[in-house]
């Protein structure tokens, strides 16, 4: 093989390489979930703030006890500039109040996590510690977890939370969809059941769009005509109806409309393909300019031998 | 509208529901609608809602409440497409239509024509909690807090860890007490 059938030979086998990657990254764009998956519906026009869902949360996932009872709604009164309160290691969901210009009521705005459709702290994980099941729920394996965190920068909302408090057994903290104790025999999440004035209703994703394109669609004045969720990060299990533009509820307008994945898997397509194809490309450049060294050398010597 | 047919069928449809209403109201007739009501099928975290039915049908219509149960127009305009001319319902009772056990997913699925535009019908608990506190909420009467309709069982008080809390929130002060002592 000489130097230019190799270049040549090598160039082809990149190109060759990048089409056969480039349909894999491209097929992952039109996923939308398990068909028979559910979600959860929250209307926040029906939230009154009772805080029943932060009850039952504690109680069904064994969280430890609260710092002040789920009835004192002093905890909606934020420090004036300061933060509204967000799932932690002690509760893995959290009621907020807003007030805003569009709403003569005060607006309450329940946290948790919303479940992706293609998750982005499962995609993060180099462990595997996190599965999206196929009732829809984004579980958590804290036995292969390495807490490296880097699942609470990739969540596009700021979920998952981190057991700092332990030092022997530190874990990520998150909603998991009650899915050992509910969901898996096909039950409702203990908030949902819990609420009041079923501001969240448990059903498949389709239906819960239905139920919600209807609610709107009734009432064209109550409710904004957007569903968060239906296309936020890919679409999520959980979805949002709000009579105000979410943004005033605290809501990521930021947030893209595909999944995050998306925006690194090309360049993920590209690592295997260097890790592959770098060291003997690299390798037989190197050897083919040792050789012509060596070949310069030898014929510099012939120059001179017949002095 | 007429008032004296109306009433006597509310009360026939509290009859039926509430289980642990008094005997006079469990024979209210046509000429004796109940005038109070103890609701209390529900009761687990919270105790029974003692409802004034006869001070609620001053105030409102039947149909607002009832919807097309009672043979009137419905105050929905959602709802009066198709029950403009509903006669009046076998059970008026709330729990006839919102199930106290509430599992959407088997009216979001159901293809027949009566259950197209079903799919959304609340459980018994929400069905209480949206129409009671959204009316007192427009009118600006009636009350909004949980415990003015209601108050927390020791159930409840564990539920929502009041007591807990209260306990050792009126502890904590005492070993500071022995400090400055």
């Amino acid at each position: 093989m000489n130097r230019r059938t190799f270049i040549s030979q090598s160039i082809a086998g990149v190109f060759t390489a990048l089409a056969v990657c480039k349909p894999k990254s491209a097929s992952g764009h039109d996923f939308s979930g398990h068909p028979e998956s559910k979600g959860v519906l929250f209307d926040m026009t029906r939230c009154i703030g009772c805080r029943s869902c932060e009850a039952a949360c504690n109680r069904e996932q064994g969280l430890p006890e609260p710092d002040l009872p789920f009835s004192d709604t002093s905890v909606f009164e934020s420090p004036p500039g300061g933060e509204k309160r967000r799932p932690d290691e002690k509760s893995y969901t959290v009621v907020n109040k807003y007030d805003s210009q569009y709403a003569s009521y005060p607006i309450f705005r329940k946290i948790q996590c919303f479940h992706c459709l293609e998750p982005a702290c499962l995609t993060s994980c180099f462990v595997n510690a996190y599965t999206k099941t196929e009732e829809g729920a984004v579980i958590y394996n804290p036995d292969v977890c390495v807490g490296c965190r880097t699942c609470m920068i990739a969540c596009p909302f700021s979920i998952p939370a981190f057991r700092y408090s332990s030092a022997f057994e530190p874990r990520i903290m998150k909603c998991v969809f009650c899915y050992d104790t509910r969901l898996k025999n096909d039950l409702p999440p203990a908030c949902v059941e819990a609420c009041p004035r079923e501001a969240l209703t448990f059903d498949t994703r389709t239906s819960l769009l239905r139920i919600a394109r209807q609610r709107i669609r009734e009432n064209p004045d109550k409710y904004i005509n957007r569903i968060y969720g239906e296309q936020e990060a890919g679409g999520t299990a959980w979805l949002t109806i709000s009579g105000v533009p979410f943004a005033e509820a605290g809501f990521d307008d930021s947030v893209p409309k595909q999944p995050i994945i998306n925006y690194v898997k090309d360049f993920l397509a590209v690592v295997p393909m260097v890790l592959t194809i770098w060291p003997g490309l690299f390798a037989g450049f190197h050897l083919l300019a040792r050789r012509k060294n060596e070949h310069q050398s030898t014929s510099d010597n012939t120059e001179e031998c017949p002095l | 509208m007429n008032h004296v047919f109306i009433i006597p069928l509310l009360a026939a449809c509290i009859t039926i529901l509430y289980q642990g209403v008094p005997v006079s109201i469990a024979q209210s007739t046509v000429d004796s609608p109940p005038a109070a009501v103890s609701i209390d099928q529900l009761t687990d975290l919270f105790g029974p809602v003692s409802f004034d039915h006869q001070l609620h049908t001053d105030y409102a219509s039947c149909s607002e409440c009832h919807h097309h149960t009672t043979g009137c127009l419905p105050s929905r305009s959602s709802c009066a497409a198709c029950h403009r001319a509903s006669e009046q319902a076998a059970s008026v009772a709330c729990h006839r239509c919102h199930l106290a056990v509430h599992n959407p997913q088997e009216s979001s699925t159901a293809k027949d024509s009566s259950n197209r535009y079903h799919i959304d019908i609340p459980g018994l608990k929400g069905a209480y909690h949206l129409l009671c506190i959204d009316c007192h909420e427009i009118t600006g009467a009636g009350p909004l807090e949980c415990n003015e309709c209601h108050t927390l069982t020791a159930r409840g008080k564990q539920f929502y860890q009041v007591q807990r809390i209260k306990d050792s929130r009126t502890q904590t002060p005492a070993p500071a007490d022995l400090k400055t002592n």
